[in-house]
């Protein structure tokens, strides 16, 4: 890294948490602190919950998403805007009304402290867990990329946050949100048109994209109705749409930046705003990680993107294996590259008879380069049995690294900083929340002052911080605890959704009855989780289903629980 | 807490949800047209 992308990097940085904390000063009480004393107007909702929801692994993974599968990972934000139609005419108005800390809050009043504490536990389990991931898992890429200590990196991200967290609470969050959004959708503006021009001077736009087609990196619409593929138009619109509403609407670290918002109509705006601009954003990094794979056609991509564990391959008995997958490798991406290049002669001519055989050439020379990096994928996986062999999320960090000018690449890390400390923040915010309002003002300390709550949210916020930085430390060691807390999330969330579906509802259901039934619903999931292939896009789908309709049926059997 | 913005009228919300539900169509026929197109 050069002296000016340090520059950069640091500046930027070091401006945002200042504005932040600058904004956050004077007197905190409650409603300050937890949720920002109701200043914020509509963009600055829209942004930080953008912000909220986009963490590192939004920038660092998607492009080499888009690299490997192409597009259609677009489709997981379809039933977004349809989300948030919905949250700002039967949520947000409720919310409003009953002048909640949290969303948890609400239940008690509709059902009973039971519920609310059930919710409000499994928001803090998955949360809480989630935090560290939300560190580590960028810091281990950064770390391995840039060459900096694993540990250093979590407590670089991890330490800023945790200050102006603590310090400026769901104020200086939602502020430092704004500017980060900002610079994140600028960055991955100005990346997109340095990528473009990175290309061969003779490859267009137009030809880009007719590159990219022909491999298959442009089919965004899978109309497939099998329920065991990932995304597809189905799974997008609908178990997205279960999605949105359960994260959108009853996590709190998304329901507290909205909660800070002047009035309804300022909220409503700023979760409109997601709905408008949410599609475009993720189709904007999409794009970034088409063209990052059409660059490297012409372009020579290392045998395997995540190059520390190649160094650490090629010291073992199976280097010279790796050595010779190496060279077929070279050979089969130098053929590929001239049959591309036959193809840009086609084009030029316009000759439809010679452009369909050069793409059938370029998609079986496409097949050979790919078998051979999957083949290098193996072997290292032998070589190396504790080695990360999905390098699909060190494609977009090392053509930064290899290709950006200087500037753009302290930039592109801003990017990755920004929305890693955006979301750390607003997790730790609402963790904190949570833990004062749903757990130590209700149930230890019920009457204490509105400082002494401050000074508790502040020790709470602190503390989730010290944990998340502490599970991103040592989170190399639990690599199958990772991927526990990865599911962890979407096993919950439908039948948190069906709870406060049933809340909003006129039905007379009591608590014990929505209680069961929640207990019920989440024993469907986890069975189907475990018996079944079902993508989990529609657990959450089932799982709120399941909450309606058991309680529906308690409702008649259990009148009076 | 007052509502001190203010709101549009209720007509006004309803063409709001009905632009942001507009533009997921037009989103969804980009795509498609993007697969369709580069098939």
């Amino acid at each position: 890294m050069s002296i000016l992308d340090w520059i950069v990097l640091v500046g930027t940085l070091a401006a945002i948490v200042g504005y932040g904390i600058w904004k956050a000063r004077g007197k905190q009480d409650m409603a300050r602190y937890l949720r920002g004393g109701n200043q914020d107007r509509w963009h600055t909702i829209g942004l930080s919950v953008m912000a909220t929801q986009a963490s590192a692994i939004t920038f660092l993974s998607t492009p080499g998403q888009a690299y490997q599968d192409g597009m259609r990972f677009i489709q997981f934000y379809f039933g977004l805007p349809l989300a948030m139609i919905v949250l700002s005419i039967v949520f947000l108005p409720r919310y409003f009304q009953l002048h909640v800390y949290t969303a948890y809050e609400f239940l008690e009043g509709r059902f009973d402290r039971k519920t609310r504490q059930l919710t409000a536990f499994l928001f803090l389990l998955q949360r809480g867990l989630s935090a560290g991931i939300t560190i580590y898992a960028p810091a281990i890429i950064l770390s391995s990329v840039l060459g900096w200590s694993l540990r250093l990196t979590c407590l670089c991200i991890g330490g800023m946050v945790i200050v102006y967290t603590v310090v400026g609470g769901a104020r200086a969050v939602s502020q430092t949100q704004k500017q980060q959004m900002v610079v994140m959708l600028g960055g991955m503006v100005v990346a997109f048109f340095v990528i473009v021009a990175h290309l061969p001077p003779e490859i267009s736009l137009g030809k880009a994209l007719h590159i990219a087609g022909t491999l298959g990196k442009l089919e965004a619409i899978d109309l497939s109705v099998n329920p065991s593929v990932r995304y597809t138009l189905w799974s997008g619109l609908l178990g997205g749409f279960f999605l949105a509403m359960a994260y959108f609407g009853t996590d709190q670290s998304q329901v507290q930046r909205y909660l800070g918002a002047r009035s309804v109509a300022e909220s409503r705006l700023g979760l409109l705003f997601n709905g408008l601009v949410k599609i475009p954003m993720q189709a904007l990094i999409l794009f970034v990680g088409v063209m990052v794979f059409v660059f490297y056609q012409f372009n020579a991509p290392p045998l395997f993107f995540n190059q520390s564990e190649l160094a650490r391959a090629r010291h073992t008995p199976l280097a010279g294996e790796l050595a010779a997958l190496d060279q077929a490798h070279t050979v089969a991406f130098e053929h590929k590259r001239s049959e591309l290049w036959q193809l840009e002669r086609a084009l030029d001519r316009h000759d439809v008879a010679a452009i369909a055989a050069s793409e059938e050439s370029v998609r079986k020379a496409e097949f050979a380069t790919t078998a051979i990096r999957e083949k290098a994928r193996q072997t290292i996986a032998r070589a190396l049995p504790d080695a990360h062999t999905r390098d699909t999320d060190y494609i977009f960090l090392s053509f930064v690294m290899r290709n950006l000018p200087r500037g753009v690449v302290g930039l592109l890390l801003v990017v990755i900083f920004c929305a890693a400390m955006s979301a750390v923040a607003g997790e730790l915010s609402a963790l904190a929340s949570t833990t004062v309002v749903d757990f130590y003002r209700c149930s230890l300390r019920p009457n204490a002052s509105d400082a002494h709550y401050v000074r508790a949210a502040k020790f709470f916020t602190a503390m989730w911080g010290v944990l998340a930085v502490l599970f991103a430390t040592f989170a190399s060691l639990l690599d199958n605890l990772i991927q526990a807390v990865n599911i962890l999330g979407s096993l919950f969330y439908g039948t948190i959704l069906g709870i406060f579906l049933v809340a909003f509802s006129r039905w007379t259901v009591r608590g014990t009855a929505v209680f069961l039934a929640a207990l019920v619903a989440e024993g469907v999931i986890v069975g189907m989780f475990l018996g079944t292939r079902v993508s989990f896009l529609w657990y959450n789908v089932i799982g709120c289903v399941c909450v309606v309709l058991f309680s529906g049926v308690l409702r008649w059997v259990l009148p009076r629980a | 807490m007052p509502d001190e913005t203010p709101r549009p009228a209720r007509l006004s919300w309803t063409a709001l949800y009905f632009i942001v539900a507009a533009a997921l169509l037009v989103d969804i026929a980009a795509f498609a047209t993007l697969t369709w197109i580069y098939r």
